[in-house]
């Protein structure tokens, strides 16, 4: 075997691997969230997070998952009120939550009136070191708002109700860096990006694709999070999984020219997949099946036409920019938002992802750049290839496990 | 420097895409049982209900204090095997939604569940009285927050009568 297709394969294998191994933090993130009421001298909160987070928590021991989320939340859980700890009244009660989700109650008792509590919340952290909760306060006066803990920020005074700190200027803030922690955590959305810059040569077509991955992604965060849609988050995930397959296929394609013959397989493997759906009753329906099949061959054959092809890549970005939103607006959905602050909420989150977007971007950028000039790479197409070969590799991963719930 | 051979760059493109592909697919099959990853104590998996270590350990042991002589391997396959019966039937009755259409079952499994939810409280609590009300209260709301409750016929005050609906 010559030596170009051995170096080529280590490399693909290394850089498969490497990416294999951020799995964890792609949409799997590691997050929880819990609202407060904070009243005269009690302050009563419920914590919620996914029961597959919770399974981090286990040591093998046979207990079931409530009681070591219950547990685990009482050790971690603390609130002091003008430098006197606030008793936990009872046992932290497990309640009802919906599917694949764990909730727990626990009530403070302050003997002094509760004025500007210091709440210290430490859950997750020595399992999952870039866990992130989010805390949604409601104070007596019904003003909410939002605390992000993280392993370096576990402790948050709750502003007093006089104080600035519940605008709407603040609740902007606090959800532009939500925003951007959910863009920079979530390796899918970077993957896919990485894979639609590829290609690119001039910085004004790059400045097209950002505009309509942006526009695709705000309309569907935006009516996502109003509520005008409740998208299947397990299909979502799975499509964002597809769109970087088929932006891989297609840098490929662009290289070599077999838009066709690049489209025939990948019909196949898509039919196959859809037989073994309705054999097995398992994964997307046969409709949804139905819609990928055609959006693959619209859009390499469309690609494979030089002068429809051209551009393609900004339209589609608006198309997959619409599936990327919903996953967007799961986070956001996920962590709930105050009704009084759903359009900061809204205008922060996604002026956190465009700022996080474009922090990605320009890294990519350089990067690319980087590699282009450096002359030790002379065969940038090597580069094009081997990287589009892992994020294909990278981007089936995710979609085939995800439509089947194996990842 | 990366040299360039004879090996065509459109082919060299091409294998690389089928590389990184089936890399790709057949790492789904490295991912470990994603059940069985949720329960650490897990013996057996019986569709999607899982056999957990202590409820075998309950099992040997009450089969230990039936048998005379020391617990061989086949006997604990017996003893698998019997919870695997069981969960399969018991699998078999809940689709066919016996708890609710019997009535004897559906009182039982109620009078379970307050119980369990009265007991917790008056563990947990200094007042009983008052608060496992309260919880059942709170439990109840928290069913219902994520229940979808449609009533679809008139309100109970008017409900139909026999000659109503002839």
């Amino acid at each position: 075997m010559c030596h170009l297709l051995r170096l080529s394969i280590s490399i693909l294998l290394v850089s498969s691997s490497i990416f294999l191994s951020v799995d964890s933090i792609a949409h799997n993130r590691s997050q929880s969230h819990s609202n407060w009421i904070i009243s005269d001298h009690s302050i009563e909160a419920i914590f919620t997070a996914k029961s597959l987070e919770v399974t981090r928590l286990q040591t093998g021991i046979n207990q079931s998952l409530d009681i070591i989320f219950a547990d685990h939340l009482e050790k971690t859980v603390s609130i002091k009120n003008d430098g006197q700890a606030c008793a936990l009244r009872n046992n932290v009660l497990s309640i009802p939550a919906k599917q694949g989700y764990m909730q727990a109650k626990l009530i403070f008792d302050c003997s002094l009136k509760t004025e500007s509590p210091l709440i210290n919340i430490t859950s997750f952290f020595d399992f999952a070191s870039s866990h992130v909760h989010y805390a949604h306060v409601i104070t007596d006066s019904l003003q909410s708002q939002q605390y992000l803990f993280t392993e370096v920020q576990t402790q948050h005074q709750v502003a007093h109700d006089n104080k600035e700190s519940g605008s709407i200027l603040s609740g902007i803030n606090q959800y532009i860096y939500i925003g951007i922690d959910h863009i920079i955590g979530g390796a899918d959305h970077i993957v896919f990006l990485l894979a639609l810059l590829l290609l690119v040569r001039r910085f004004k077509d790059l400045i097209w694709l950002i505009t309509g991955f942006t526009v695709g992604h705000s309309i569907t965060l935006a009516i996502t999070t109003i509520g005008w849609v409740i998208p299947d988050l397990h299909i979502v995930e799975a499509t964002i999984g597809f769109s970087i397959a088929l932006v891989a296929v297609d840098n490929i394609a662009a290289l070599t020219g077999y838009h066709r013959h690049l489209a025939l397989f990948s019909i196949i493997g898509l039919l196959a997949m859809a037989a073994t759906n309705i054999i097995l009753g398992i994964g997307f329906s046969s409709l949804s099946m139905l819609g990928l099949v055609t959006l693959t061959v619209a859009y390499l054959l469309m690609r494979s036409d030089n002068e429809a092809g051209i551009g393609v890549r900004p339209v589609m970005a608006i198309g997959f920019g619409l599936v990327h939103g919903f996953g967007f607006a799961s986070a956001l959905t996920e962590i709930g938002i105050p009704t009084d602050l759903l359009w900061a909420s809204l205008l922060g989150f996604n002026i956190g992802i465009e700022l996080g977007q474009l922090l990605i971007i320009s890294g990519l950028w350089l990067i690319i750049l980087g590699f282009k000039r450096t002359k030790y790479v002379s065969h940038s197409r090597l580069v094009i290839d081997i990287t589009s070969a892992s994020l294909c590799g990278l981007g089936l991963y995710w979609f085939v496990g995800r439509s089947y719930g194996i990842i | 420097m990366i040299s360039e051979n004879k090996l065509s760059p459109n082919y060299r493109s091409i294998a690389l895409l089928f590389i990184g592909s089936l890399i790709g697919i057949s790492s789904l099959f490295l991912v470990p049982n994603k059940l069985l990853g949720y329960d650490q104590g897990a013996v057996a998996q019986v569709n999607s209900a899982v056999i957990r270590k202590d409820e075998y350990e309950r099992a040997i042991a009450l089969f230990r204090g039936d048998k005379r002589g020391p617990i061989t391997d086949a006997d604990l396959n017996l003893v698998l095997e019997k919870l695997i019966k069981e969960e399969l039937l018991v699998q078999a009755a809940l689709r066919s939604d016996s708890p609710r259409k019997d009535l004897k079952i559906r009182q039982r499994v109620l009078q379970t569940l307050l119980t369990s939810i009265q007991t917790r409280s008056a563990a947990e609590i200094s007042d009983p009285s008052q608060s496992a009300g309260e919880d059942l209260k709170f439990y109840l709301n928290q069913l219902r927050d994520n229940a979808d409750i449609q009533r679809l016929k008139k309100a109970p005050g008017n409900i139909l009568v026999s000659s109503e609906i002839d």
